[in-house]
């Protein structure tokens, strides 16, 4: 019946790029929490690991002496530079408790027991426990963010 | 090195980071006597390496922290390509990174505890 | 020999699902599928959107099979029993991955039901794709019962097992191997190599299995730079299972028995 059809419309295709793979998923449904705090955890540990590269030498300046070390603060004690370290104490923050998440889940009963599959389903990996580690990530991550703008502005 | 050994060692690295950050970072900002700017003047950061327990409290805090970063690293480059050749370019640059962070950190550390 | 016949375990509370109200049922409901044939040259993908007669209980599978009837033949996808046993059917519906026998299309809610192909399989043809490499994955992990006959000789009669050691692995072994977790599954989507909810969680239904005695076979396959160990804990698998069988469950239990075999030695 040709008056069933409504509408044709151009679609994307199947757009692969390693790049885009890395983070496509955290857009696509279902949209557990757990997937986006998977997202958040991976791009912290990026930049922590960046951060704590140039970290360990901007700290080696310390055997060269008073003066290479006061050059180098007098470079770094900069608005910018705060902003920076603001985001390395809050995305530690979020990346260690939902750490801590990730290892309860891993090793303890926090992630449940096999048990026999009645409808409507239980998902016991997705619990009450869980989540609730997941929102203390989420709060001390807010309460380093102003913990640290207190700190840094020196308010 | 089996999956499960390097897995293992970074559950220990994971917890030693637990502890060692929240305590190096206390430090940093508020256990110091002048405050976040006070901790950051010459004198106070070299006290730092030369008292025996923050100077190994910041050498675990770099083995742990370069593990398990770097194990992270390893694991997201691993999922992106596939093939023995990616395998080996991949440890070959997690390798090389631990030794130029772990070289120059511990170096850091030995020298200035030793006596800048 | 008299086998004692033990109570099964007491039935969990059911939670009843709140199910929205009806509202009035309009007189057609609009279908946008996906359509696209790789292997024809110029073959643009394309959303088509067909208007279809509703009906009392529209499923997005009679819905599919309507358009193929009626209005193009050469709509193609997969289907069998059509009550979500088989695990044929996998499909996006409305973005996310499910069944298309078990979604009924009054309690989607929307105007339009978005219809496509499950992530992270290849194409072959609308809302048909490959599931070469799933079942490949599944195979690697040797999704069969191993004996040891050297050591504990041939098997001579019935493996009896107790109702508490069926239950240790009997929420993965309903799995019907819908390949919903996979196309869930964010690491899959990053790592073609990586195994996946489903062959873990089938991994350990046999490691579980108190008849099974294949640990060396199966750790090759699980204790491996893309085994077990990549999973990270985004839980969509278990979002999207149909069937309650809780992969993530399933992977984080295997990783402990992978690090306690580990630690004693073998």
């Amino acid at each position: 019946m040709p008056d069933s059809i409504v509408s044709v419309e151009a679609a994307r295709g199947r757009v692969e790029g390693v790049a885009k793979r890395q983070f496509r998923w955290a857009f696509q449904p279902p949209m557990n929490l757990e997937k986006l705090a998977l997202l958040v955890q991976r791009v912290s540990g990026l930049g922590l690991l960046v951060y704590l590269f140039f970290h360990i030498f901007v700290t080696g300046t310390i055997t060269s002496g008073p003066a290479a070390w006061d050059g180098l603060m007098g470079m770094l004690l900069n608005p910018l530079a705060h902003v920076g370290e603001l985001l390395v104490v809050v995305g530690a923050t979020f990346h260690g408790i939902n750490g801590v998440r990730v290892l309860l889940l891993e090793l303890t009963a926090l992630v449940g027991h096999p048990i026999r599959p009645d409808y409507p389903y239980r998902v016991q990996s997705l619990g009450k426990g869980e989540r609730s580690i997941l929102y203390t990530a989420m709060i001390m991550a807010g309460l380093a963010l102003i913990a640290g703008i207190v700190i840094l502005w020196g308010l | 090195m089996r999956e499960s050994t390097l897995q293992l060692v970074n559950y220990v690295m994971v917890l030693a980071l637990l502890v060692t950050l929240a305590l190096h970072l206390a430090m940093q900002a508020f256990l110091g006597v002048s405050g976040y700017e006070g901790a950051l003047s010459y004198s106070t950061a070299l006290a730092r390496y030369r008292e025996p327990l923050s100077a190994s409290l910041l050498a675990i805090l770099l083995v742990a922290a370069t593990y398990h970063g770097l194990f992270g690293l390893r694991n997201i480059l691993l999922e992106m390509r596939s093939g023995p050749r990616w395998d080996r370019f991949v440890t070959g640059t997690v390798l090389g990174l631990a030794v130029v962070m772990l070289g120059w950190g511990l170096r850091t550390i030995v020298v200035a505890f030793g006596g800048a | 020999m008299v086998v004692e016949i033990q109570e099964p375990a007491p039935r969990q509370k059911v939670h009843h699902v709140a199910v929205p109200r009806q509202a009035r049922r309009g007189m057609t409901v609009l279908l946008k599928v996906y359509r696209h044939n790789p292997s024809a040259a110029g073959d643009k993908p394309r959303m088509v959107t067909y208007r279809v007669p509703n009906t009392k209980g529209l499923t997005v599978l009679d819905a599919l099979l309507w358009v193929k009837e009626h209005v193009d033949p050469g709509l193609a996808f997969r289907y069998s029993c059509r009550m979500g046993i088989c695990g044929s059917c996998g499909m996006l519906i409305n973005g996310k991955p499910a069944l298309g026998c078990e979604t009924q299309i009054a309690e989607l809610g929307t105007d339009v039901v978005e219809v496509g192909p499950l992530t992270n399989y290849p194409v072959i043809r609308d809302v048909a794709t490959d599931f070469t490499d799933f079942f490949s994955h599944h195979r690697t992990v040797r999704p069969y019962l191993i004996r040891q006959e050297e050591a504990t000789g041939p098997v001579r009669r019935e493996l009896l097992q107790t109702e508490e050691e069926k239950l240790a692995y009997y929420q993965f072994a309903m799995c019907i191997m819908c390949g919903l977790c996979d196309a869930a599954c964010p690491v899959v989507a990053m790592d073609r190599e990586y195994l996946g909810p489903q062959a873990l969680a089938q991994a350990y239904r046999f490691l579980a299995d108190s008849r099974d005695q294949g640990w060396e076979e199966r750790m090759e396959a699980v204790d491996a730079p893309h085994g077990c160990f990549r999973c990270e804990l985004a839980g969509s698998c278990s979002a999207v299972c149909p069937k309650g069988v809780d992969p993530d469950l399933g992977t984080q239990l295997l990783k402990r028995a992978v690090l306690r075999g580990r630690l004693k030695g073998t």
